[in-house]
């Protein structure tokens, strides 16, 4: 893995505390909501995938388990929901880098995409038992393809942000 | 030459990953969902906490209200002075109505006194209370107000607007509470059909209010307005809930009955909270 130098680890550290506040504020306003859709994209998912894959951050374990905490205080709907999450979120990128010691940029897109997925799933499972956000009728596919495909694009722009640390 | 393999570097993880703490990491976790569920901590802790999360809440609102405010300075003199005239004309209106109101109700109670019927409960105190974004927490629907302990309000209380029932508060800060919309599932009330024969007891859905089993041999037509019972001694009888806008059959026995709430949490700002 490449060492980064001090002045990119500071504009990380400086964009990660950023993206957290970043996230508490659109987490509290829900944007869809001004057109009437009951869509609530997951902005800390986003943010934990980017960490954990990017080390955006110098990660462990235990701080992926306190973040966990941090989130479910802030917006959870039962205590361990995005700890859970997280935490399998971790685990899963382990488990992936045995296999993609260094993965190509497709790869790490996917498996970017797969964390976003696996995470959604876990969330909106957990959610349902506690806080439906959709009508009984509703199609719950539907729900989790459109929320899937709106935390992978605020994921990407969170990707975009991270690139430019190393660029300036 | 055969290289030799340590065990450590067969094992799954080879990272400083520890497996170990990983599952006692998902262990703790999933006793916290478990612990949360049933004692339901998560209420208290966000309490306990509310002198931080408050100030990111403060935050969010007036940034809102920031862009909201570049709106009402947009509005033009005669606009405004438009806007007086149709409330005082609505003032007037209302007065009339209240007037005739209380003619009703000092008759009401007569006639109540008279044939030897339970007295009727009415609020012991009203709170008039604004609603202050966010409207969702994640991905809960609460309606955050802006009275709390300090000012005397208390778990449980319902909260109304001039439309009908708003919902009911579910936790209270010092000086902010949350109220449980009509939509959120953790919602139910019992009602009473404008006709004041028929009761059932009405469930959030987040679209729509349901009534899950309602007799099929009761007439319900779209448009017919259910109230709140004052049966459940939670809410005071007579408040608006909602009217009909579907009727389905469940079986031979029930239909499901399908309301538009008489009020949206995003459609005003101004609330009113009842000790009742």
């Amino acid at each position: 893995m490449l060492k980064k130098s001090h002045d990119v680890k500071l504009r990380q550290k400086k964009l990660f505390a950023g993206l957290f506040l970043v996230s508490i504020f659109f987490s509290f306003i829900n944007l869809f909501s001004f057109l009437d859709i009951n869509i609530y994209p997951e902005y800390f998912l986003a943010l934990m995938v980017l960490t954990i894959s990017s080390n955006l951050i110098s990660i462990s374990i235990t701080k992926v388990f306190l973040m966990g905490v941090i989130v479910d205080i802030l917006i959870g709907s039962i205590l361990g929901q995005y700890t859970m999450a997280f935490l399998l979120l971790y685990g899963l990128q382990v488990f992936s880098l045995k296999y993609f010691l260094m993965p190509t940029r497709p790869q790490a897109i996917l498996l970017k995409f797969l964390s976003i997925c696996l995470g959604i799933i876990l969330v909106t499972i957990i959610s349902q038992n506690f806080n439906p956000t959709f009508h009984s009728n509703g199609n719950l596919l539907n729900y989790l393809i459109i929320e899937i495909a709106i935390t992978f694009f605020i994921l990407i722009i969170f990707q975009i942000l991270y690139e430019r640390t190393y660029d300036s | 030459m055969a290289i030799k393999v340590s065990k450590k570097e067969l094992s799954l993880f080879t990272t400083n990953f520890s497996l170990s703490y990983f599952i006692l990491f998902i262990l703790i976790a999933l006793l916290m969902m478990f612990m949360d569920s049933r004692y339901d901590y998560l209420k208290q802790i966000r309490k306990d906490f509310s002198f931080i999360t408050s100030p990111l809440i403060t935050l969010t609102n007036d940034s809102i209200n920031f862009f909201a405010n570049f709106q009402s300075l947009s509005k033009s003199k005669a606009l405004l002075e438009e806007e007086i005239n149709q409330l005082n004309i609505q003032v007037d209106s209302l007065s009339i109505e209240n007037q005739m109101k209380n003619y009703l109700v000092t008759e009401n109670d007569n006639l109540r006194k008279k044939m030897h019927l339970s007295k009727k409960y009415s609020p012991k105190n009203t709170y008039p209370a604004e609603i202050i974004r966010p409207t969702i927490r994640g991905r809960a629907q609460i309606i955050t107000v802006n009275k709390g302990e300090k000012d005397g309000i208390r778990q449980g209380m319902p909260v109304v607007n001039r439309l009908g029932l708003v919902g009911q508060i579910y936790s209270t800060y010092d000086q902010t509470s949350e109220v449980v919309p009509l939509l959120s599932k953790k919602f139910a009330v019992n009602a009473l059909q404008n006709n004041g024969q028929n009761h059932a007891i009405i469930y959030g859905d987040t679209e729509f209010l349901v009534i899950p089993f309602f007799p099929a041999s009761i007439d319900v037509s779209l448009g017919d307005v259910f109230m709140t019972s004052g049966l459940d001694k939670v809410y005071p009888r007579g408040i608006n809930i909602g009217k009909v806008v579907d009727v389905s059959p469940e079986d031979k026995q029930f239909n499901k009955i399908l309301l538009k709430p008489a009020t949206f949490s995003s459609q005003f700002s101004l609330i009113t909270i009842l000790d009742y």
